[in-house]
């Protein structure tokens, strides 16, 4: 019997489960909830789940553990890179010692698969199989049952109903991946992350939100079927497992999706060479400032970047100016931004140099980029629900259990659900 | 993140860069993945094989500038020990092409089946410049120019002896001239026209298999021939393959569209239906497989130096001069020398495009060194000068004077079924305006060369030895009578002081 199970649930907001939970849609968790505590919690800043994720398996903000985003450019480069296990720098629980045999499926950012005392397969974005899986002899069984890391996005083009079809059966292989490795061996300890809920939240939120919606119920029945292995996995869980269950951000409608590169560019901070695909490469000195999915802004430093010409003189009164116009900007009568957050005001660690300068907040209804395809400021996206800070899920039952912060923050998930582990970890 | 420079290459980025591979599409606003090949839109995750460090990336966030993989050269900028495989490396453009490549430091591959010697030799004529074995000219090139070549003899039709070798070579990038290149001799019987469409037709679709299948990130450079246009009476400029975006086909009042569409195209022999054949071939590859090319649509090719050939007579590429192998500017200075009339075909005004071998071993250089994107197919008209057939003649006898030569020329019936009098607009504008392209020799300086070498007592031994394998035999109707001389003169030539 492991001593911990996490379980993920990928931007399932903490009123939506319990709502579903008291509805009648997610059964098993209405006395599960009951059990133990359901509180809020605060994603990472910004709300993108790779650094939310890093900072739940690690207890470490984006400046202690390297991940601010999906992607990040290569120090001293415009190498737009993806963020990986190369490139997060804090040591998930895992990997500590002492922490016994793991499992751990599905937790993004893993990609490639580090060697564990344990078994690892990796959470997005991993694209290649192979080397998501560690040990790699338990590589030709998930092969076998067709194992996905993730669901087929541009089946989205195809359809809603194909989408969520591909969606269930990801979640059933990964469901059956988790049993037959359950199976094996004595875990200490067990993550295990379903993914396809934040899939769903991005282009069925509408359908949500609209009860006359054809996708309506099959929305409801994707949680209902989530619902379904919550309760299969409980059944081999008894008192003696701290149960803990996280989503990494809320989730919220998206109604415009607004490229703040594009604003950047339009009103002067931003100016690139011409080119058939536009990256950050294609920056001309002049530019001051940039930004990075999804909301994070960076000057454009001397000695920061290799043709960075902010100097630090200069850095103060931009940011003011940046903070000033982006909450002040409209697009479409509508305000983006509700907060604009100085990145030395919210990172620690020793990675906090590397942090964004700002981190836009943005508001009701809007999502923000930082493509470099400047053509449009209003993106077109079939993509109709987004992230939200507030509100993702944290819940635990167990014993010896931390106390719960009365601000909740992602961060703070392993001091509450292993106190004396991650005491110990902090402290050496 | 720099001004743009002078180097044609220097703004690609990694997604046209053999070395990475393609690992997937990502849409971060939906924290998914897709896979390859799968999703219309989303963010281009590569990975790269030679910097594995990096990680999973963005391919357009470093150009060839910025990678420390790729290195300034007088090409542009070029993939540092880049793996090129050439097919067909014994020919007369093959093996200065290795030459240059080794010397610009690519790592050289190459297969040839030699039969292009045997085939010379079957028709009793011989390369007027002597050439090496393989095995000598391996080892020359290694001691005179200080560089490795690696050849296999092979023929390109043995698709597991291919296919193994590709596997194990790994080439980032693959230069198709492994071709039976002679619309004469494709003309001359049944067996002529099915071997050369076999060789070339069916080594070519084999080819493109056993690089979806084993080398998918190589570019692949294919020749083909401006002679797969044809020579359109209509006056319809010769476009680079594909129809500019802005061209429109009006038809019973209505407009159409032919952007991007193939241009048409009119072979004038079963050796250009074959290179017909093999752009549709490596136009579909691209398109069903994400494989990329650049077909070269070669103007009618002449000369014999390079820098590389010239640095020793062991690396000297062969030089035929025969009615079947000989291509016209080498012949017409052969038969000059010996005192031969220049036998034009016709009226002699068929317009052709033309290229120097020393020009066209530095575009193909150049295209190797820019490389096309996954899944794009383009098409370059490598030509220099456009030229009627009578001016050849005599510009070849003007030159020929300074060596003493006293030229005829010679109107002939006209053995090939082609036009004679027509239009001829050749677009050749990707070469220099996209790939940096700028010619290095001249016609008159190149004949002039070749006077040079073919005035040698044993070159002109050479030549007087196959002296009727120069006179055209071969009709295109499969008749067999001796063409008729229709006239004959000697072009004036004018005093140079003057």
């Amino acid at each position: 019997m492991p001593r911990l199970f996490l379980l993920g649930i990928d931007g399932l907001p903490r009123w939506m489960w319990q709502q579903f939970a008291d509805s009648g849609v997610m059964p098993n968790s209405k006395p599960l909830l009951s059990s133990g505590t359901l509180v809020p919690m605060k994603s990472a800043l910004p709300e993108v789940s790779s650094a939310a994720w890093a900072s739940i398996v690690t207890g470490e903000n984006s400046g202690g553990h390297n991940v601010y985003g999906f992607t990040d450019l290569i120090d001293g480069s415009y190498t737009l890179g993806f963020t990986s296990s190369r490139t997060f720098r804090a040591k998930p629980f895992w990997q500590r010692e002492g922490s016994g045999p793991s499992l751990i499926m599905n937790v993004p950012q893993t990609y490639p698969a580090q060697p564990l005392e344990g078994m690892l397969v990796s959470g997005f974005v991993a694209l290649d199989l192979k080397k998501a899986v560690h040990p790699a002899d338990q590589l030709p069984w998930l092969e076998d049952i067709g194992y996905e890391i993730d669901a087929d996005m541009s089946l989205i083009e195809t359809g809603k109903s194909e989408f969520v079809s591909e969606l269930h059966n990801v979640m059933a292989t990964r469901c059956e991946a988790l049993h037959h490795h359950w199976d094996r061996e004595d875990w200490q300890q067990i993550m295990f992350v379903l993914t396809g809920t934040d899939r769903l939240n991005h282009y069925l939120w509408e359908d949500y939100e609209d009860t006359s919606s054809p996708h309506h119920q099959p929305f409801l029945d994707f949680y209902h079927e989530v619902d379904v292995q919550i309760g299969r996995i409980l059944e081999r869980l008894d008192d003696d497992t701290t149960i803990a269950a996280v989503s990494d951000h809320g989730f919220a409608a998206q109604k415009m999706s607004v490229n703040l590169n594009c604003l950047l560019a339009e009103n002067g901070f931003l100016q690139l060479r011409e080119s058939n695909r536009p990256s950050y490469i294609d920056m001309l000195p002049v530019t001051t400032a940039f930004a990075m999915d999804p909301g994070r802004i960076y000057l454009h430093r001397e000695g920061r970047h290799p043709g960075g010409t902010v100097t630090g003189e200069q850095a103060e009164e931009l940011m003011q100016q940046l903070t000033r116009f982006l909450l002040s900007t409209e697009v479409n009568g509508v305000k983006i931004a509700t907060e604009v957050h100085r990145g030395r005001d919210i990172y620690t660690g020793s990675f906090a140099h590397r942090a964004p300068d700002l981190v836009v907040m943005p508001a009701t209804d809007v999502a923000l980029s930082g493509r470099m395809n400047l053509s449009e400021l209003i993106e077109p996206t079939a993509i109709n629900g987004k992230h939200t800070y507030t509100e993702s899920s944290f819940f635990v039952r167990g014993n010896n259990l931390g106390q719960i912060p009365d601000d909740m923050k992602v961060e703070n998930v392993l001091d509450v659900i292993m106190p004396a582990a991650q005491a110990r970890y902090k402290a050496a | 993140m720099s001004e743009p420079t002078a180097c044609h290459n220097a703004n690609q980025t990694c997604w046209s860069c053999p070395a990475v591979e393609f690992k997937g599409h990502v849409d971060f606003r939906a924290c998914g993945q897709a896979a390859f090949r799968k999703a219309a839109e989303g963010q281009l995750v590569v990975e790269c094989k030679r910097r594995p460090e990096i990680g999973y990336f963005d391919p357009t966030s470093i150009t060839f500038e910025h990678c420390t993989e790729w290195k300034k050269t007088d090409s542009g900028y070029l993939l540092d020990g880049m793996r090129v495989l050439i097919l067909g490396m014994d020919g007369y453009l093959g093996w200065p092409l290795a030459l240059k490549l080794a010397k610009q430091g690519c790592k050289v591959y190459g297969i040839d089946n030699l039969l292009r010697r045997k085939l010379v030799a079957d028709r009793g004529a011989q390369s007027v410049i002597p050439i090496e074995t393989m095995e000598n000219r391996v080892k020359a090139a290694n001691e005179e120019l200080g560089v490795d070549i690696d050849f296999r003899e092979m023929d390109l039709l043995d698709r597991d002896a291919l296919f193994a070798y590709i596997k194990e070579v790994q080439p980032e990038s693959i230069v198709q001239f492994a071709e039976i290149p002679s619309a004469p001799y494709s003309m001359a019987d049944v067996d002529k026209a099915v071997d050369t469409i076999q060789n070339n037709v069916v080594g070519t679709l084999g080819l493109l298999f056993g690089v979806r299948d084993h080398a998918p990130d190589a570019s692949i450079i294919k020749l083909g021939t401006m002679g797969e246009y044809g020579s359109p009476l209509t006056g319809r400029p010769l476009f680079e393959g594909l129809f500019p975006g802005d061209a429109v086909l009006q038809y019973k009042g209505e407009e159409w569209s032919l952007g991007g569409e193939l241009t048409p195209r009119d072979p004038v022999s079963f050796y250009h239906v074959s290179k017909v054949q093999g752009t549709f071939s490596v136009y579909e590859a691209c398109k069903y497989w994400w494989l990329r090319s650049y077909d070269v649509m070669q103007g009618v090719i002449y000369g014999n130096h390079s820098d590389e050939l010239s640095a020793h007579p062991s690396l000297a590429t062969r030089f035929d001069i025969d009615e079947w192998w000989g291509t016209v500017v080498n012949r017409f200075v052969a038969q000059a020398v010996i005192g031969m009339p220049l036998t034009i075909y016709g009226s002699g005004n068929q317009l052709r495009g033309y290229i120097t071998l020393k020009d066209a071993m530095q575009c193909i250089t150049r295209l190797i060194a820019a490389p096309p994107e996954p899944g794009q197919y383009d098409v370059v008209n490598q030509v220099t000068d456009v030229m009627s057939v009578k001016q050849i003649a005599q510009t070849v006898a003007t030159i020929g004077a300074e060596f003493g030569l006293d030229t005829e020329v010679q109107r002939i019936e006209n053995p090939r079924v082609e036009a004679e009098e027509h239009p001829y607009e050749v677009i050749h504008d990707k070469l220099s305006e996209n790939f940096g392209f700028t010619s290095e020799s001249s016609f008159e300086d190149e004949v002039r060369g070749m006077f040079e070498v073919l005035t040698k007592p044993e070159a002109v031994a050479r030549i007087k030895q196959q002296e009727s394998k120069l006179f055209p035999t071969t009709k295109w109707s499969g008749e067999t009578a001796k063409l008729k001389v229709l006239e004959t003169w000697k072009p004036e030539i004018k005093d140079k002081a003057a």
